[in-house]
């Protein structure tokens, strides 16, 4: 599925992964994070080789996946110090404007954009030192994707993000810089007319 | 004498692990799997008795219970990757607190099966 895909983000960087269904966006974050084999993947941090074998141990890496991860009968305030030790990084996630107040429901009683935005709250929070968000826009509210947008731009300053979502409006609006994969070769993205050039989007998209 | 040192440095290593790790987490994936651990040791006791169920409680029933959460809340074990835990760290956490915690939690069980049924036998 993937044969030639390179990519490189440093700290500050947002990066967007453009593709269509199937050609290995996802696959190739779980292969990065370490959940899935690849035949060939060479990896670097810091200019020091990385398996990703290593990467969860390692906490190098915090990943939303595409489908909700969080445990569905925990409330959300008991969730937060599960993720947390200090104090202070409880406070700042529980005190979130969008988080308090659906801190008393449990994770199954909350809405598509409630969910993805304290997952997204959660797992930026954390100390990892990259991100890769799998489709955090899809099926939210805009309210909320303002939200994820706003608070993506807070935390770059201290980290590399990685997002890939097909509402590419909202990932153009984020992103630093941009990449699509096209039959498993990854190709750099200057504007919305690459995304065209490259089968992508149609013409009626620009 | 060798393998006895070594399953005491496993236990260490476990220990250490743990002392290092946000508890609140671990102890939620193991609430998350006893259910299915105890379904399969109520299960074994009416195939095999009390003490064989106990047996394999203690053995292969963190096993069984994490094989049944990968079969049903796949999904949730990025809620511990995230937190740095790997499968192999959840399993061995996960049979740690089986053995301290589980074991009289089973025990209160089979005692209250015996007073309810009136035919617990624990050996």
């Amino acid at each position: 599925m993937l044969k030639e895909v390179s990519l490189s983000i440093e700290t500050g960087d947002i990066l967007g992964l453009f593709g269509k269904n199937g050609c290995g966006k996802s696959t190739l974050l779980k292969m990065m994070f370490g959940t899935l084999n690849a035949d060939y993947i060479e990896m670097s941090i810091d200019g020091f080789s990385v398996d990703p074998e290593t990467v969860i141990a390692s906490k190098q890496i915090a990943y939303l996946s595409q489908d909700s991860f969080l445990p569905k009968n925990n409330r959300v305030r008991d969730i937060i110090p599960m993720y947390f030790y200090s104090q202070e990084k409880q406070d700042a996630v529980f005190y979130n404007p969008g988080i308090s107040k659906i801190a008393a429901r449990r994770i199954n009683e909350l809405s598509l954009g409630e969910l993805r935005y304290f997952e997204v709250i959660l797992i930026g929070n954390l100390d990892h030192p990259f991100l890769f968000l799998d489709e955090p826009f899809s099926m939210i509210e805009p309210l909320y994707k303002d939200a994820i947008k706003e608070f993506l731009e807070t935390i770059k300053t201290s980290k590399g993000i990685i997002l890939t979502d097909h509402y590419f409006d909202d990932v153009l609006q984020t992103t630093t810089k941009n990449i699509v994969i096209s039959e498993g070769i990854s190709s750099q993205v200057l504007s919305k007319q690459d995304l065209v050039k490259m089968n992508y989007l149609s013409k009626n998209h620009i | 004498m060798k393998k006895q040192k070594d399953l005491w440095m496993v236990v260490v290593d476990v220990m250490w692990d743990i002392s290092k790790m946000p508890t609140r987490a671990l102890w939620n994936f193991y609430k998350t799997i006893l259910p299915y651990v105890l379904v399969f040791t109520l299960l074994c006791k009416i195939v095999f008795g009390s003490f064989i169920a106990f047996f394999l409680f203690l053995s292969i029933g963190v096993l069984v219970g994490f094989f049944a959460f990968g079969l049903i809340k796949r999904q949730e074990f990025y809620f511990y990757y995230n937190l740095g835990y790997t499968k192999k760290k959840l399993l061995k956490v996960a049979f740690l607190i089986n053995l301290l915690v589980g074991t009289p939690i089973l025990i209160t069980i089979l005692i209250l099966i015996s007073f309810i049924f009136g035919d617990f036998k624990l050996i």
